[in-house]
């Protein structure tokens, strides 16, 4: 089962560049298409944006202008490769689908690193963000009924329940308390290596994508909701990237990102159903493996460092899946509701003064105004009640299970900030 | 590939220091810095101290000492010297040194120690309050020093960051804390609780029926070694062990609703092969029990052990520290038998050869 790159033969990287007619890849048919085939093309798509502008980073940072040379054919690969990707998602798939298909992979790839995450600590950071994302399933699918009259069960299956978690209206924290422990790469565990690099690429395309389309609708209450939770999406890529190993040098980085890579596709490769996009995959992976070789070489010439004493491991021994994760989102529901973040930890938002950074941040930007809680109102009032689906019976916290109850619903927090009010 | 930069073979390899002397990286400031490092490593002492999962514990141990090595080298090369030299900081500076000296003492203890032994969690309790308490002390007092000093503590800080990766980095190659590459199969992943759940009721039920089993064979020779007094003393004890064991199990069944003698002949097959050694008298019915008292010993041990497991797995706090009872008491009988064996053997032979026909 263990796979270890470095013992691969990749693809030449002279073979690898491709026509405009092979990236340009047919779409999948949105209609039969496998919730999980597309959030797999979402999360390698964010992968290769991050592929693509860590490389740029390290481009300017460095002075050797044969080693940006050699960066570049790289990159121009890695940028071909998220064309390939990015481009499986067809032009009749909305722009609050492909939302709806992003906010899956939060919630079901923070789920499954949660629980192949081995350190406490990081463990909390991804159940702690889990929440938030799920809450933003569950409002991005109210706007979809509101504004498309479809519902999200039809993009996201039933593999995924969509009900509310950590209200929206509460995720929004002061800037300095979204900032953890970095790991350091030399003491960290393996997985917990690949499961940061995995997350912090995923957070930032989230990032990337609602910066970019947020104003694509001409309703109100759209734009509001894609700026809102826009902004939640930033605060998620500093609370992840910064239990990144900031001492890593970059080529360490570098080596770092061609490692995940592979062990990225080399688990989509087993996971996918449909043998056209696994064919992608396992292209993509070949192509990886000789950039992982390149990554090794560069490091040993410029820093003299043994590659294989930095990469955590002989080798993947279990790939990522996109399952479905219910028992545990609900668990972690029950459980970490009303944590919010102080300094690097997680509290008990019961716990915070009254006058706490948070409640004035949450006063300066919430105002008098909040798109997310809206959509919910408004839906209500279309629809004569909020979309659901709850398929493994009533919400695990009381306070949020009627829709009667509005502005963060019955929750500690709500109750906490009528206090601080 | 083509050559990157001429004759940079000879050089040497790039270090942190390099790359933060460049500019090339943003260096942090030294106490922040340690400070991280301190809730990262308090971190773990409470992860090592929350599982009961002994592979847990036997990856987290050399990951906790290789962190404080490290972290206190680079303490002591570049943040005390310095302190030191202040008048406010000379005694907090020589205290914190002592305190390093202490706790590198138990960490060479702890690497002399096998992971697998009682003592090791002892000696890892004694590091972490140790430890906690210069924490305490060098976050309140020398850290305020150094806060107050006219000192480039950026400067200190890039210093002590890169110090304390050399090390780090260093450490992994010696293999002094490689981590381990099999843990893998070890985590807690991938398990469905319900699961474990069954198997830890099966398993109590099981084991139940396993100690009674255990039970028949102490109680059949306790009035049979009257010649040899430590183990009749041993065994005596034990027996009281097994009533205690007994009682133990059956409350936990219970606290799953179950009765314990519904699967009782389930795990009879297993420890009737054990006792069919035991059963037959004859001359030297004391050296064979001897086989059969280890093995069932150890059968017992491992069958705790593994519901162990199977509680960590479910859930089931309150059913640790009984099962660990348990696991204890089936240890110490095995040990106590098999660092008897040669005792028990030479004391058998001593009674032939007086003639005596080794009591009943």
């Amino acid at each position: 089962m263990a796979f270890n790159p470095l013992r691969e033969k990749g693809i030449p990287l002279e073979a690898q560049l491709r026509t405009w007619r092979e990236l340009n890849v047919t779409p999948y048919d949105k209609d039969d298409v496998h919730p999980y085939s597309r959030t797999r093309g979402i999360l390698l798509n964010g992968i290769e944006v991050e592929a693509v502008m860590f490389s740029h980073q390290m481009a300017r940072n460095t002075l050797d202008t044969e080693i940006k040379r050699q960066l570049a054919l790289l990159r121009r690969v890695e940028a071909q490769q998220q064309k390939a990707i990015n481009w499986l998602i067809p032009g009749n798939e909305t722009t609050i689908e492909v939302t709806l298909g992003y906010e899956q992979v939060a919630v079901d790839l923070t789920a499954w690193l949660a629980q192949h995450e081995a350190d406490p600590y990081l463990k909390k950071v991804y159940d702690f963000a889990l929440l938030e994302d799920f809450d933003h399933l569950y409002r991005y699918a109210n706007l979809y009924e509101l504004i498309e009259g479809k519902k999200a069960d039809e993009i996201c299956g039933e593999l995924t329940e969509i009900t509310p978690g950590r209200p929206t209206i509460f995720e929004h924290r002061d800037p300095r308390d979204e900032i953890r422990r970095p790991m350091a790469v030399p003491a960290a565990d393996g997985q917990s290596v690949l499961n940061a690099l995995t997350i912090v690429a995923a957070e930032q395309q989230t990032m990337n994508f609602y910066m970019t389309i947020g104003n694509r609708y001409q309703e109100p209450i759209a734009r509001a909701t894609y700026a809102e939770i826009g902004l939640i999406e930033e605060q998620h890529v500093s609370h992840y990237e910064s239990i990144l190993d900031p001492a890593a040098s970059w080529f360490e980085n570098l080596l770092l990102h061609q490692w995940h890579e592979c062990w990225m596709y080399w688990s989509a490769a087993q996971d996918e159903t449909d043998p056209r996009v696994r064919a992608l995959y396992e292209q993509h992976l070949g192509m990886e493996i000789e950039h992982l070789r390149v990554a090794c070489q560069l490091m040993k010439a410029v820093e003299k460092r043994d590659p294989e004493e930095i990469l955590p491991m002989g080798g993947f021994a279990e790939p990522l899946r996109f399952r479905s994760n219910k028992a545990y989102v609900r668990a972690v529901l029950a459980g970490q509701l009303n944590l919010t973040g102080k300094d690097s930890d997680f509290v008990s938002v019961t716990t915070l003064p009254e006058d706490d950074r948070y409640f004035l941040y949450q006063q300066r930007v919430n105002g008098d105004f909040s798109p997310t809680e809206e959509v919910i109102r408004a839906n209500k009032e279309k629809n004569g009640r909020d979309y659901r689906l709850e398929t493994e019976g009533p919400h695990p916290v009381e306070g949020l299970r009627s829709d009667e109850e509005r502005d963060g619903a019955e929750t500690d927090y709500a109750r906490r900030q009528r206090a601080a009010a | 590939m083509r050559r990157v930069i001429a004759d940079l073979d000879a050089a040497e390899p790039v270090r942190l220091a390099a790359s933060l002397k460049a500019g090339k990286k943003v260096p942090p400031d030294v106490t922040g810095l340690l400070a991280d490092d301190h809730r990262t490593v308090l971190g773990w002492f409470q992860w090592y101290e929350g599982t009961s999962d002994r592979a847990v514990r036997e990856r987290l141990l050399p990951r906790i000492c290789a962190a404080l090595k490290a972290h206190m080298a680079a303490e002591e090369e570049f943040l005390y010297p310095v302190i030191g030299r202040f008048q406010a900081g000379a005694a907090s500076a020589e205290r914190a040194g002592a305190e390093h000296a202490e706790a590198k003492k138990l960490i060479e203890e702890l690497s002399e120690q096998s992971p697998r032994e009682a003592a090791t969690d002892r000696l890892v309790a004694k590091l972490k309050s140790a430890i906690t308490a210069h924490i305490a002390e060098e976050e309140t007092e020398l850290f305020s020093v150094a806060r107050r000093a006219p000192l480039d503590l950026y400067a200190i800080g890039a210093a002590v960051a890169a110090r304390r990766v050399e090390a780090l980095l260093k450490l992994r190659t010696d293999g002094t804390s490689a981590p381990t590459r099999t843990h893998k199969e070890f985590s807690m992943t991938n398990i469905a609780v319900s699961d474990a759940r069954d198997y830890l009721l099966l398993g109590l039920k099981n084991a139940h029926a396993m100690t009674r089993q255990g039970r028949v064979l102490v109680a059949g020779q306790v009035e049979r070694v009257e010649s040899y007094p430590l183990l009749k003393a041993k065994l005596e004890v034990h027996l009281r062990e097994k009533d205690e064991q007994l009682a133990r199990l059956e409350r936990l069944i219970a606290g799953y609703g179950a009765k314990p003698s519904v699967v009782k002949d389930a795990a009879m097959s297993v420890a009737a092969g054990v006792a069919a050694i035991a059963s037959a008298a004859s001359a030297d019915e004391v050296v064979k029990n001897s086989f059969a008292t280890l093995a069932q010993a150890k059968y017992e041990a491992a069958a705790f052990e593994t519901l162990i497991v199977f509680a960590e797995a479910a859930g089931e706090k309150e059913a640790l520290q009984p099962l660990q009872k348990c696991l204890s008491e089936s240890r110490g009988l095995a040990s106590f038998v098999e660092e008897n064996l040669r005792g028990t053997a030479v004391r058998f032979l001593q009674l032939r050869a007086e003639g005596q026909r080794a009591k009943r």
